[in-house]
């Protein structure tokens, strides 16, 4: 028995960002190619039957040559030395893709809103230590810092997201500082001051949410730009277990072969990635014109 | 008339990087129930941070050197952290000067208002919401929802005594036994609704469901002096209130609170540099200059017969319609530098009549006539005057 009460201006504000979406055709553009991928993600066991007894390593093809699309093989193979399957890559890649990005986006987005918020709120002293052991992370390039992290930690997928973790909160930290240090500013944190509302409240009521807007947008464009990342790794050859079915991966295994004419060990993957960044990319522009009420409600 | 507060010999400073800013010294003001008082002087002179010490809302790099404040009967310069928060926003309100920037944007007015409701008044409130689920068990013949609504109205009690907090956490998930906030929500809207009623907002019930950037200036202004007396407080501070509003809309808006004021049975002070405001609707007038008080009187006596050379500056200002080109006057200089105020009388430098003695020592505030006190060296000269 939901009350019309609690259902009604929560409908209205969905109306009013639905048309905000319909405006722009880009918009609708980026969710549709994610929710492609979200599609391939979730179906993969259907559209390409689990590899025994690791889902998440391509099964092997073994052939000295890179074998062209087929039947058999929609997206061709790779050949040596990874004698991946790349349709069974592209398609599992979707979902180690959503995997690390929502895993290592979610976990550098709790650590920087925290860390940036409390910096950002009670400054003095507490700020200056916080923020001067974010500079050390901006200090270094955060590539070459997570390969040496994961040189130190060892191999596998989880050591990826710690390591990319790691490098990717203080970016977060430091919007959240920065967004935090402008509202606080604000009259009306001010005025909620004065009506009584204890500091706590004032900041996850009043600051947060006035701040969080440019932050999700930039969740929404680290989710495409961690993949790059991950496919950076993936290609270099550091980090993932080898097999594992990974974008970079398979396009490193693509790299001796594309001078003898295997195009399609690079080429799939390469769409796969140009996709999901673009999708992301396009996303975090349809979230910013929804997440402000402004822009929300400005052409209604 | 008894008092609503007192700050006696208020001096506060301001550290900064560039030095001490002195900017109130040794301030002494009274307010009494029921009245409007106005609080004037230019920009800078401590008239905001005056006002704001009645709540303690202070810069952090505010130190008070000496004095108190006393508000209904509490120093509120000793009180505790949540001694004031229960102060702010129910004994002691706010309206700010810009509405637009003093209202969440992300927020909707009713959400706003509920926010101050629920802080101040929860436990009437809930019992209110409690009351009305008595009243709808004894007209419900049904009883499966007879039934319902005494579950509701138990955890209505059980929340409102704060009681079981994880009980609640999961029954406020549970379909149907959820909707017991409902009714609680109900009431609150009720009293929203009703108090910007009061306010004279048109369609009350959809400005609820609205964003601040969705109304008009006036409107905005009307939603925050609704949030402003939604919990009944003794004192509303008026910073400015009509500064940023249309020269139409100013004069209804002064109406409005003028009429409140005495329906809430509240008391106003108003912060402002316009003249004209105070002559509208203020009691008694204090006029401030440089971080101190130069005088203080009804306001009659201050449009009539000011005493300070200041106050007499600050109406000879005032353009009056039949004014052309020419004829507004000013008062010369700007006002000092609280890093590095002037010696003695700090109206000094800009003043016509002033004298040796007046750059040697701040005068003291003296109690010219009955209610009318001056900081000035010549006001018992004037007095003199009269008298020969």
């Amino acid at each position: 028995m939901l009350s019309k009460e609690e259902l009604g201006p929560r409908l209205k504000e969905a109306r009013f960002a639905i048309y905000r979406l319909k405006a722009n055709p880009l918009s609708v553009l980026g969710i549709a190619i994610i929710l492609s991928f979200v599609v391939i993600a979730l179906l993969a066991p259907i559209l390409a039957s689990p590899n025994q007894p690791d889902p998440y390593k391509t099964p092997k093809v073994v052939s000295y040559q890179p074998l062209p699309p087929s039947q058999e093989h929609l997206f061709g193979t790779s050949g040596m030395p990874g004698y991946s399957d790349i349709y069974y890559g592209v398609i599992w890649g979707t979902r180690v893709s959503f995997m690390l990005a929502v895993v290592i986006v979610g976990l550098a987005l709790s650590i920087g809103l925290t860390i940036g918020s409390v910096a950002g709120y009670l400054g003095g002293k507490i700020d200056e230590a916080l923020m001067r052991g974010t500079d050390i992370f901006f200090a270094l390039p955060s590539l070459l810092l997570a390969m040496v992290l994961i040189s130190v930690i060892g191999r596998g997928t989880m050591v990826v997201v710690t390591a990319l973790t790691i490098v990717w909160w203080p970016g977060f930290a430091r919007l959240i500082r920065a967004e935090i240090l402008r509202v606080k500013q604000s009259l009306f944190v001010e005025a909620a001051r004065a009506m009584g509302i204890s500091e706590y409240t004032i900041l996850l009521k009043h600051v947060i949410p006035n701040a969080i807007s440019p932050v999700l947008i930039l969740a929404s464009l680290d989710m495409g730009r961690i993949v790059l990342s991950t496919a950076a790794l993936g290609f270099l050859g550091v980090g993932f277990d080898p097999g594992t079915a990974e974008w970079g991966i398979i396009i490193s295994e693509g790299r001796n072969w594309l001078l003898h004419g295997a195009w399609w060990i690079t080429v799939f993957p390469g769409i796969a990635i140009l996709a999901y960044v673009l999708g992301w990319n396009l996303l975090g522009d349809a979230l910013r014109d929804i997440l402000d009420p402004r822009t929300r409600r400005g052409m209604a | 008339m008894s008092e609503i507060f007192r700050i006696k010999n208020l001096t506060l400073h301001f550290v900064t990087f560039e030095g001490t800013v002195k900017a109130l010294e040794d301030v002494n003001l009274t307010m009494f129930r029921g009245e409007t008082l106005g609080l004037v002087g230019e920009t800078g002179c401590g008239k905001t941070v005056t006002s704001r010490s009645l709540m303690r809302l202070m810069a952090p790099n505010a130190r008070v050197l000496k004095g108190e404040v006393v508000f209904d009967g509490r120093n509120v310069l000793q009180l505790s952290e949540e001694e004031l928060e229960s102060i702010r926003g129910k004994e002691i309100s706010m309206v700010f000067q810009e509405p637009m920037r003093a209202l969440n944007p992300t927020m909707t007015f009713g959400d706003q208002i509920a926010e101050v409701v629920m802080l101040h008044f929860q436990k009437e409130m809930y019992h209110k919401a409690m009351e009305v689920v008595t009243e709808k068990l004894k007209r419900s013949g049904n009883s499966a929802k007879s039934l319902l609504l005494t579950v509701h109205k138990r955890l209505l009690s059980l929340e409102a005594d704060n009681k079981y907090p994880d009980l609640l956490q999961l029954s406020s998930r549970v379909p149907f036994l959820k909707s017991y906030r409902d009714h609680l929500r109900q009431i609150v809207k009720e009293r929203i609704v009703d108090m910007l009623k009061q306010v004279q907002i048109p369609n009350p019930q959809g400005v609820v469901d609205q964003y601040p950037h969705e109304l008009s200036g006036g409107m905005r202004q009307r939603a925050m002096i609704a949030m402003a007396l939604a919990c009944s407080p003794k004192l509303v501070i008026a910073d400015e209130p009509t500064t940023a509003l249309d020269v139409t809309v100013q004069a209804r808006i002064l109406k409005l609170m003028q009429e409140l004021k005495d329906r809430f049975s509240t008391s106003i002070l108003l912060v402002t540099h316009n003249l004209g405001v105070v002559s509208e609707i203020c009691d008694r007038v204090a006029v401030m200059y440089a971080g101190t008080v130069v005088e203080l009187a009804d306001v009659v006596t201050i449009f009539r017969r000011p005493l300070h050379p200041y106050t007499r500056g600050l109406i000879e200002a005032i353009h009056n319609p039949g004014d052309v080109r020419g004829d507004l006057r000013e008062i010369k200089g700007t006002v000092p530098s609280l890093l590095n105020p002037p010696k003695g009388c700090r109206f000094s430098p800009r003043c016509d009549s002033s004298k040796p003695a007046c750059k040697q020592e701040m005068p003291k505030t003296i109690e010219v006539d009955k209610g009318h006190f001056v900081a000035c060296y010549l006001a018992g000269g004037v007095i003199a005057g009269n008298n020969s």
